[in-house]
């Protein structure tokens, strides 16, 4: 016969007891250990969804705080600009006063300097003249500028014109013993003394006393001083009119740098 | 040359007989737990799981689906039960690959006692989700009271088509291996054999998925 039924009845037993023994060591186990990675996955999951939420969060707040430093940034770069466009404006300023303080200062240098030159240039010219005026007198009529200078004053005593009489006069009523002070670069000889204090005492006032004085400074000339006016004839009217020409020039040079 | 490996004895006294069948059986269900034990006694719950584990969370896994793709429910309640139905038959048709092995399923008693387990799993699974009086009702009422000795000769005749198909096709494959070792020794058996190792594993799937579809038509509401 194909079919034992004691057989039957044993497979029957073995395939229960199969089924209990392998849901024991097997579908248990192996269910409960897919559950349990399921669960932590679905926790590293939810942890990692957590974390993406965190990170979200910080996201904002870092996109917030760069927005704002970059608004910062902004700001600065506004104020640093208009510090510094205050400071150029300020700088150009002290460039401009201190420019304007350098040009004054260059300006009164340049004047000095011309004035400087002027007088040298009127010195030197004094002193090429005399000595030229000198020699030529000497060389061709054996003459001395000098005594020829007192000469050319003692005729202009003889010669003043009304003005100057006018003052005269009114000088002498005033003080008739007054002081005559005859100023020369040169000394001058006793004989010239004694005509030129003829010539005051005639033109002038006969009580009136000469003195004679030498001035190193007196650039080559005579002078005759009085209280209240003077006579002269010296090489400073004719100097002084060259030093002004020359100034002139220089001046207009100036204005062309 | 013996039909079935219940006519290899190994022991009997009395009607108790300890023959081929039983012990095969054993062989297999020895090999089944101990497998099972060496590999669940250290199961990891991370990503990172020996090979072992891989196999059978697999075999778990895709008894898992096979029995909610048939019976559109939740496997847990069933799996124990289909899966070593499935487990069984195949291990023992694999193993008939090993030389001197019988496979505890080309016995008709074997299936015949598989058949019986699932003739009586039907209404206690079905009894057990709808009640008995719903169960009865669906399963041997339908369509009309008149039909109920009809429908008890469906549940008997579908009991033994399950055992004869199953007994059938394991016998027969055994059987034309051991003819074809006679006849032509050399080459047809290896193919045969191969064969025969397909038919096995599709012999248990087929006989695990029409378990579960009885199952399925006694615990569903339509």
């Amino acid at each position: 016969m194909l079919i034992d039924p004691f057989v039957v009845i044993a497979q029957i037993i073995n395939f229960l007891i199969l089924v209990a023994l392998l849901k024991h060591f097997l579908y248990k186990p192996i269910t409960q250990a897919m559950l349990a990675r399921s669960q932590r996955i679905e926790r590293q999951l939810a942890a990692a969804a957590s974390k993406e939420q965190d990170a979200d969060v910080e996201k904002g707040l870092y996109l917030q705080k760069q927005q704002e430093l970059e608004a910062q940034k902004k700001q600065w770069l506004e104020q640093a600009r208009q510090e510094v466009e205050q400071e150029k404006i300020k700088l150009r300023q002290e460039a401009e006063t201190e420019v304007n303080v350098l040009q004054e200062q260059w300006h009164e240098n340049m004047i000095c300097d011309r004035h400087k030159f002027a007088v040298q240039t009127r010195d030197r010219l004094t002193k090429q003249v005399t000595f030229t005026a000198r020699k030529a007198l000497t060389d061709l009529a054996k003459a001395s500028l000098e005594d020829e200078i007192v000469e050319t004053f003692i005729d202009r005593l003889y010669h003043l014109d009304s003005l100057q009489t006018e003052i005269i006069d009114s000088t002498a009523i005033l003080d008739p013993q007054h002081i005559v002070s005859i100023r020369s670069s040169f000394k001058i000889s006793s004989e010239k003394k004694e005509r030129l204090t003829t010539a005051i005492k005639e033109q002038i006032s006969a009580k009136a006393e000469v003195q004679f004085e030498t001035k190193d400074d007196f650039i080559c000339g005579i002078e005759l001083r009085d209280r209240g006016y003077k006579i002269s004839w010296n090489l400073e009217h004719y100097l002084t009119e060259l030093e002004t020409e020359t100034s002139k020039v220089l001046a207009e040079n100036t204005i062309a740098i | 040359m013996n039909l079935t490996p219940d006519q290899t004895i190994f022991w009997q006294r009395g009607i108790v007989t300890i023959n081929a069948t039983i012990v095969f059986t054993w062989l297999v269900m020895a090999l089944l737990v101990l497998g099972s034990w060496l590999v669940t006694r250290r199961l990891s719950a991370s990503t990172k799981i020996s090979p072992g584990q891989n196999l059978l969370e697999v075999v778990v896994v895709g008894i898992g689906n096979q029995i909610e793709e048939v019976s559109q429910q939740k496997p847990e309640p069933y799996i124990s039960f289909v899966g070593t139905l499935f487990i069984f038959i195949a291990v023992s048709n694999l193993l008939s690959i090993v030389p001197g092995y019988q496979p505890p399923t080309g016995s008709l008693s074997t299936t015949a006692a598989l058949a019986i387990c699932v003739f009586f799993a039907i209404p206690i699974y079905g009894i057990k989700k709808q009640g008995f009086s719903r169960y009865f009702k669906q399963y041997y009422l339908q369509p009309t009271p008149f039909m109920l000795p009809f429908n008890i000769i469906s549940r008997f005749s579908n009991t033994i088509s399950l055992s004869v198909r199953l007994f059938g096709n394991v016998m027969s494959g055994t059987m034309i291996a051991a003819i074809l070792l006679s006849i032509a020794p050399l080459f047809f058996p290896i193919i045969m054999q191969a064969m025969g190792l397909l038919t096995g594993l599709i012999q248990a799937y087929i006989f695990a998925i029409l378990s579960m579809v009885f199952i399925a038509a006694a615990t569903t509401n339509n």
